[in-house]
């Protein structure tokens, strides 16, 4: 097996082979990681908490658009995902499993998920920054649900 | 007062779920520990902890949350004399470091506290307000 470095940009291209700002970060969880983890899966008990390990190889962004390969960050790269892979805005009320939710504040894209069940309301499959995995409703959890917008990708 | 000695557990929890640096601005921005470091230590005490902080790999939640704090406490202060200054360090062991410190200088914006005594009978609470103006009013008598 290769050895490789604790931090490192994968080469990830949208569909229109446009480089995807990234990072994967294989550092292990550091001391106090899974005791916060655990104070959140305490805080939303209505939720399903998928994995407890707390992990920075991927983020939300990198489970929604990377396969849970690595990290993005940067509002303008999921923009630039949304915009290359042809990702169409679906109404609340046409929503299926498998299309995407993006919440936003101040134009920055600061979580997304999968939708896995329409509700309402909405059930999305998530992952919470370097915490772990969540089964919840879209409203519940730690993120500002007032700027929804969902998206299909077109085949 | 040192710069080290205010407790970041909320801080930390909201490191503990931020997808994106934004996210982590406008959480540690509006924690009550980040505002009473930017009021009870000058700048000059924030970035000396600054410096040291960002020196070292983080061993732990509070110590990887504890840079970005202080940077965003400086970022309240009434001038970005010190903002500046902690723009220019550079490190390798906290990755959103350059970037939140790249947010915080462009959008700086000078708070000026002032305790306003307004003649009359009643007592009021005081009242904190934080806007876009570059005003806030800690207390008002009456």
């Amino acid at each position: 097996m290769a050895i490789l470095s604790l931090t490192a940009q994968l080469n990830l291209h949208t569909r229109c082979e446009n480089q995807i700002e990234n990072e994967i970060d294989r550092r292990p969880p550091r001391a106090g990681d899974q005791m916060l983890v655990n104070d959140y899966v305490r805080q939303f008990s209505n939720a399903t908490h998928r994995t407890t390990s707390p992990s920075r190889k991927y983020n939300c962004h990198g489970l929604t658009f990377a396969g849970r390969r690595t990290w993005v960050w940067k509002a303008s790269e999921i923009e630039k995902i949304l915009r290359d892979d042809e990702y169409e805005i679906v109404d609340f009320g046409k929503i299926l499993p498998g299309d995407v939710v993006v919440y936003r504040q101040n134009g920055d894209a600061e979580h997304s998920g999968i939708v896995i069940s329409t509700g309402p309301p909405p059930i999305i499959l998530s992952k919470w920054g370097p915490a772990h995995e969540v089964i919840h409703r879209v409203n519940d959890c730690p993120y500002n649900s007032m700027q929804l917008t969902y998206y299909r990708i077109k085949p | 007062m040192k710069a080290d000695n205010f407790d970041l557990t909320e801080a930390s929890r909201a490191y503990a779920v931020a997808n994106t640096p934004l996210f982590l601005i406008r959480k540690l921005s509006d924690d009550p520990a980040v505002r009473t470091i930017s009021e009870a230590c000058t700048g000059e005490e924030i970035l000396s902890e600054l410096e040291r902080t960002i020196q070292s790999e983080p061993q732990s939640a509070l110590e990887a949350v504890r840079p970005y704090a202080l940077v965003v406490a400086l970022s309240l202060k009434s001038t970005n004399e010190h903002l500046n200054r902690a723009a220019a360090f550079t490190t390798s062991s906290f990755g959103w470091y350059g970037y939140i410190t790249q947010v915080l200088t462009e959008t700086y914006s000078p708070i000026t506290r002032a305790e306003i005594d307004v003649p009359g009978t009643l007592l009021a609470p005081a009242v904190e307000s934080v806007s876009e103006s570059p005003t806030m009013v800690n207390a008002i008598s009456f």
